[in-house]
């Protein structure tokens, strides 16, 4: 910055803009009756839940999952569907994708359900999902897209509301045909995202990164992360991984705030329906994500069932919690400060099954560890943030626990 | 340890109501027209609400905002299909705010007339001072582009100044 630039700076600083009254006024009175809502609620949208607002902080998990096989790694089928779009389609659904509200867990984010599916057309819902991928079996038809669900004439069939990027459902089971739409929506959304200069960015860098990998001397080889990995799992889950298959890939992009500047996934597959994945900061080594597929169910994205709260069985299960993560800490690290969160519905139960504990250490790391109390499992670890903050989401039960 | 007790709520209040007249004079560069910067400001306040938990790090909030505001503003001129005339400043009813240096005024009123590519990056850069990293992401360009048109932003300024006396 120069002198003139400085020159301008103190002229802009004197400048006064001229505003109305009515303009502060009518700010004010937004802001007040912000201040009565729970956040992520405007224009009579459902208020988020725990997992949605978890997940968005910290999404890795599901960037892997969803996002980095459409974006990075096509198969043939569908790459050919994307590259068919014309640009008018494309931007259309870069549009629709929101891409540029700084958030990276808008791929998986994006589409949001009015309601859940159910366990049948879940499973449909996958197979169909990995014949798109793999066999192209691709819908007739668009997902009908709207950008107020009241400019719509029926709710007799899925439609995506722009708006407020959900996609509303009929009530009656899904066809294949509307579940195919949607998995197809979801890939173009996807791909339209990933078109945008700050993806290009990072997928460019992730490419140049592959062609030719320089890490620095300190950090870690990826057989040290495979190893760090297996070790993670044991300590977490009790998992021995040795004869699992394996895979590591690197990610670029930073896929949690602070930590690093890139990301080593590993994956250990036992099975369709059993796997596991860990990520660990290639820079730091630190741990940023645990979470697994087990008997089918993909909890880094499954929502459990609504469950009583019961204070008890929470501070019964913060000690699990707490054991869980101290297994993983260097012993001169500890945990300063805990608290268990979770979010109520209307009729008082925990929604979605899902608690949080959320543990402060010393060294200013924050880690959260769901618990599931419909399946009685810890299956979501994260780290959430490097710097001690974390603001407590408003509206959620708050229980501090004995660090 | 310095940990923040703040809610995400009452952070993304206090970063509005800092912000309001700052979001206005943005809106109103790329808009300008008075009632569709007020809607724009509106509108991108409960957009940047409604996906609020979106947000990593709120460290970010500021600049997060403008982007949505950036985007919302952009959206209302395609909506619009044509730009309207600038507004005539005096024409504002009740003005609460006059400036009390004829240069500044002047200035601010100089950058509406600039070129959308311009004015954005001016204002971004010298009244709320972002750095060049997040002009780049708030106006989605990269940071190569932001610095050129920094470049001759700043040309076009210089000679306004020089035209209306400003020594250096």
């Amino acid at each position: 910055m120069n002198k003139f630039d400085k020159e301008i700076i103190k002229l802009a600083k004197k400048s006064k803009c001229p505003v109305s009254i009515e303009y502060y006024e009518r700010i004010d009175s937004l802001l007040k009756n912000l201040k009565d809502k729970p956040v992520g609620v405007t224009k009579g949208q459902t208020p988020f839940s725990l997992f949605r607002a978890c997940a968005a902080v910290c999404s890795l998990a599901a960037i892997i999952m969803i996002s980095m096989p459409v974006c990075a790694k096509l198969g043939s089928y569908v790459k050919e569907r994307m590259l068919q779009m014309s640009n008018e389609e494309l931007e259309s659904y870069m549009e629709a994708s929101d891409q540029n509200n700084m958030t990276a867990a808008h791929n998986v984010e994006a589409l949001t359900y009015s309601r859940e599916l159910s366990e049948e057309e879940l499973i449909r819902y996958n197979d169909l999902f990995e014949k798109y991928e793999n066999e192209g079996l691709f819908p007739e038809h668009d997902l009908p897209v709207v950008e107020k669900i009241q400019d719509s004439t029926t709710t007799e069939y899925p439609l995506y509301e722009t708006s407020s990027y959900k996609c509303y459902l009929p009530e009656r089971t899904l066809t294949d045909e509307e579940l195919l739409q949607m998995i197809d929506f979801v890939h173009k959304l996807d791909y339209a995202t990933s078109q945008t200069a700050e993806a290009q960015e990072i997928l460019n860098n992730q490419k140049e990164y592959e062609a030719n990998p320089h890490p620095d001397e300190n950090d870690l080889s990826e057989e040290t992360a495979i190893a760090a990995a297996s070790s993670y799992l044991e300590k977490i889950l009790n998992k021995d991984c040795s004869s699992m298959e394996k895979s590591i890939e690197f990610w670029f992009g930073n896929g949690t705030s602070g930590e690093g500047y890139g990301e080593y996934l590993i994956t250990f597959k036992a099975g369709d329906a059993e796997s596991y994945l860990v990520s660990i900061s290639r820079e730091t080594g630190i741990l940023t994500c645990v979470t697994f597929i087990l008997n089918g169910k993909n909890y880094a994205a499954y929502q459990g069932t609504s469950a009583p709260a019961d204070e008890q069985l929470f501070y019964s299960h913060y000690e699990t919690a707490k054991a869980i993560l101290t297994g993983l800490l260097d012993p001169d690290i500890s945990i300063v400060e805990s608290i268990c969160e979770y979010r109520t519905d209307d009729s008082g139960y925990v929604e979605n099954g899902y608690i949080y504990y959320i543990f402060t250490l010393s060294n200013g790391y924050i880690y959260s560890i769901g618990y599931n109390m419909e399946d009685d499992i810890y299956p979501r670890l994260y780290l959430i943030d490097t710097n001690g903050s974390y603001g407590a989401l408003p509206d959620n039960i708050i229980l501090p626990m004995e660090p | 340890m310095n940990r923040k007790k703040q809610s995400l709520n009452s952070i993304f209040i206090e970063t509005v109501d800092v912000n309001k007249t700052a979001m206005f004079r943005l809106a109103y560069s790329i808009v300008l027209n008075k009632e569709d910067a007020e809607d724009v400001v509106s509108e991108s306040i409960l957009k940047a609400y409604s996906h609020l938990y979106e947000l990593r790090n709120t460290k970010k909030m500021k600049a997060w905002l403008f982007q949505i505001l950036v985007n919302e503003s952009k959206t209302c001129l395609r909506k619009r299909k044509r730009i309207e005339l600038v507004d005539d400043f005096s024409k504002f009813e009740n003005r609460v705010s006059e400036s009390d240096n004829g240069t500044s005024s002047d200035l601010l009123e100089y950058i509406y007339q600039l070129e959308d590519i311009y004015k954005e990056i001016i204002i971004l850069y010298y009244f709320e001072q972002f750095h060049i990293r997040e002009i780049a992401k708030i106006l989605n360009l990269s940071e190569g582009t932001v610095k050129s048109r920094l470049f001759r932003a700043r040309a076009e300024l210089k000679k306004f100044l020089e035209e209306n006396h400003w020594k250096g």
